[in-house]
């Protein structure tokens, strides 16, 4: 017998490592640029590459869930309007360069990732001042992110991290097949506690550095080093083969630790009805390591700060015991 | 007070939480022949298959046993004494009991033809029987499998997954009768031929000749297999081994009344290996199904601390897949309850059926194949006993 378990103990180590070797790679690349564009318009559009191409044999291994199919379409579909026509192509050309001028680690994401996973969205007065164009945007970041998400949150839980967020988009696509890599148990859930200082730190440096408090330079290097290109980046997208596709949104997240502990004050939950036999594959196939089944068991709901809404649970459960409410 | 119960299985184990949440004082000591802590049985094959580890498969994890006032003992018991209120354990160990449950679960149903004790044979039932298929499984080898119903379906899915080819017999007119009607069965014939399986419907095994590393199955029709193992997955039958050695009354399964309780004081037994008296004129009943077992583990707990209410099974379910075609049933059984009628829709470009069992066109009981139908959906229909036109109305399509 060909020992599967054995061959993902070797290579999913060695494809983190040449992911994270990739990543690497590409931070240290000089800003050249290369058919009249700049190094982050290339980095969109390998990115939307990777989303769109892995989108698909996501969308055949899933197909027999239509929730999963519309919500893959809809990674598919947001990373390409959001994170890439609007952003490049589809907006004046001054609201445009507003946010490619940040030049941010890994692009510019404003139109889809909201505050705090991207801090510079309530900050861009203090880089541009309050131009039109600039107050448009802070308007767009304010309505989004401190009106309709948290309004979102309370019905739909973390939906957005599953249908619309850019990191969310790479991690139902390209992220799909570690899926089962994420850390399960007791502990694993425990250490979701990291995620409080991020949020802290993204609270901090949106203050300190929207009202000068520190230095400018410190706040921005530990946050764009540390926190986007370390976390979010080499270890968040690099270890997706080792500890699954949403280390980054489960631990380090500060959007995630915000309005996700909101999500447990609101409706959403994974339903189940008492057809359960416990076999345990929508643990196992659970990218945020939520102990769905000791809840299903017993007929009894499952209501987390984690769960994303991505639906994997009720799609493979074989007894069709589980539900999105 | 002191309560042993035999057997970790999800009948025992529902049996001590439910112990544990009504009288949290009571020490509970589970005994297990088997080597690991609680797990679910109906996902073995998923971890046969590769995609759960055994870890995954386990219900009881860290202080699960400790965290319902329980010890998880391993051990075999041999006898009951019940002058003394003791339980004798293999290993010479006596251990005392004010309240002692019989959850042993079931022993798969053996062939009984010349040549079954061939050690090619294979039963599915536990992970040790799991780890036993695994090892003698080798790609491109040629199984038997004997016996149409779920476990077979599940059987035959793990050795296709491992590229075996496999051959399935079944002693009956179509597939698995006992929950399917007509096209119902045929639905899920298609689903096993379409997944590499060769079926042969109405033939049985009357010997296996030549054991050794391969052995050839020949039918009563005559025809011959020679094949590298045999599954067997003729049904189960009640583990009766400490009920017998101890003198406690049983039939096919260990006799209980409307309580729970078997003819010894003090002792009860649930699950799969209880045969349930139904009551002044009807006959006896055995659930051999994880909801069932889970409902008379609660029961049972409640029982043992004086309840003397009987047990009521509900309306029965269950639900099952034959490789990608789900399966749900759920209310009256044919033969169980008579007087029913039952009609069978066809839907899908025949890729799904729902069997409607019906009294004068009230619906009692929904079988469904191939359909993403759920439960609570169907539930409400036999319980409230709907009209047969407004069911088959509201019901149609794929379900998805």
């Amino acid at each position: 017998m060909v020992n599967t378990a054995l061959l993902k103990k070797i290579a999913y180590p060695l494809l983190s490592a040449v992911l994270i070797g990739l990543i690497i790679w590409q931070y240290n690349l000089p800003e050249t640029h290369w058919r009249g564009k700049d190094k982050e318009f290339w980095y969109s559009t390998a990115y939307l590459l990777l989303v769109l191409g892995m989108g698909i044999p996501v969308l055949v291994k899933w197909r027999r869930s239509r929730y999963f199919t519309v919500r893959t379409i809809s990674c598919m579909v947001m990373q390409l309007i959001f994170g890439y026509l609007l952003i490049y192509f589809l907006l004046p050309q001054s609201w445009r360069g507003v946010v490619i001028a940040m030049n941010l680690y890994p692009f510019t994401a404003f139109a889809q990732n909201f505050w705090p996973l991207e801090i510079y969205g309530l900050l861009l007065p203090i880089y541009f001042g309050f131009s039109t164009v600039v107050v448009g945007w802070l308007l767009y970041t304010v309505i989004t992110s401190l009106i309709l998400m948290p309004v979102l949150v309370l019905r739909f839980g973390r939906a957005y991290c599953s249908w619309l967020c850019a990191c969310g988009n790479l991690a139902e696509t390209f992220g799909d097949p570690f899926r089962t890599q994420s850390p399960k148990g007791r502990r694993a859930v425990k250490a979701e506690w990291m995620i409080v200082p991020f949020v802290l730190f993204a609270i901090a440096a949106t203050i300190g550095l929207g009202f000068g408090f520190g230095n400018r330079d410190t706040w921005q290097t530990i946050w764009g080093f540390w926190v986007k290109f370390i976390f979010a980046g080499a270890l968040g997208l690099g270890l997706y083969p080792v500890l699954g596709n949403r280390i980054w949104c489960r631990y380090w997240c500060p959007w995630a630790g915000l309005f996700g502990a909101l999500s447990k004050a609101g409706v959403s939950r994974i339903a189940a009805n008492n057809m359960c036999m416990g076999c345990g594959l929508c643990n196992k196939h659970c990218e945020m390591g939520i102990e769905i089944r000791g809840n299903a068991l017993h007929g009894r709901p499952t209501k987390t700060t984690s769960c994303v809404y991505c639906g994997a649970c009720v799609a493979i459960c074989p007894r069709k015991v589980l539900k999105l409410k | 007070m002191r309560y042993v119960i035999v057997g970790n299985g999800i009948a025992g184990v529902t049996a001590a939480q439910e112990l544990h949440r009504l009288a949290p004082d009571s020490r509970l000591v589970i005994l297990t022949d088997e080597e690991t802590p609680f797990y679910s049985r109906p996902g073995l094959m998923y971890h046969l298959m590769g995609v759960l580890k055994e870890w995954d498969l386990r219900l009881a994890h860290e202080t699960f046993y400790r965290d319902i006032g329980a010890e998880l003992k391993y051990g075999r018991a041999v006898r009951i004494d019940g002058d003394e209120q003791a339980l004798e354990l293999a290993s010479g160990e006596r251990l005392p009991y004010d309240g002692l449950l019989l959850a042993t679960g079931s022993v798969s149903r053996r062939l009984r033809v010349p040549g079954d004790d061939w050690e090619g044979i294979q039963t599915m039932y536990s992970l040790r029987d799991g780890q036993r298929i695994l090892r003698a499984c080798r790609r491109g080898m040629t199984a038997v499998v004997v016996g149409g119903g779920l476990l077979g379906a599940e059987l035959a899915e793990v050795w296709r997954h491992f590229g075996v080819k496999v051959i399935v017999l079944v002693n009956q007119s179509w597939y698995f009768p006992r929950g399917l009607s007509e096209p119902q069965g045929r639905i899920v014939e298609a689903a096993i031929r379409r997944h590499g399986c060769e079926l042969y419907l109405q033939e049985d095994v009357a010997e296996i000749r030549s054991p050794g590393q391969t052995a050839e199955v020949v039918t009563r029709s005559g025809k011959t297999f020679l094949t590298a193992a045999v599954g067997v997955t003729i049904g189960v039958d009640p583990n009766l081994a400490l009920a017998q050695a101890s003198g406690i009354a049983v039939k096919r399964g260990i006799l209980v009344d409307q309580r729970l309780c078997t003819s010894q004081p003090r002792v009860f037994a649930a699950g799969d290996c209880a045969e349930i008296a139904a009551g002044e004129g009807k006959s006896t009943y055995i659930e051999q199904l994880w909801y069932g077992a889970m409902h008379q583990g609660a029961h049972v707990a409640r029982a043992m601390l004086g309840d003397t209410r009987s047990y009521d099974p509900g309306i029965f379910y269950n639900s099952a897949k034959f490789f990608d075609v789900d399966y749900l049933y759920l209310g009256a059984v044919r033969g169980r309850d008579d007087g029913l009628e039952e009609e069978t829709v066809v839907s899908g470009n025949g890729k799904a059926a729902r069997r409607f069992i019906h009294r004068n066109g009230i619906v009692t009981g929904i079988s469904a194949v191939g359909t993403r139908d759920r439960a609570e959906m169907l539930l409400p229909m036999v319980q409230n006993g709907m009209a047969l036109a407004q069911a088959k109305s509201q019901l149609g399509g794929r379900g998805w």
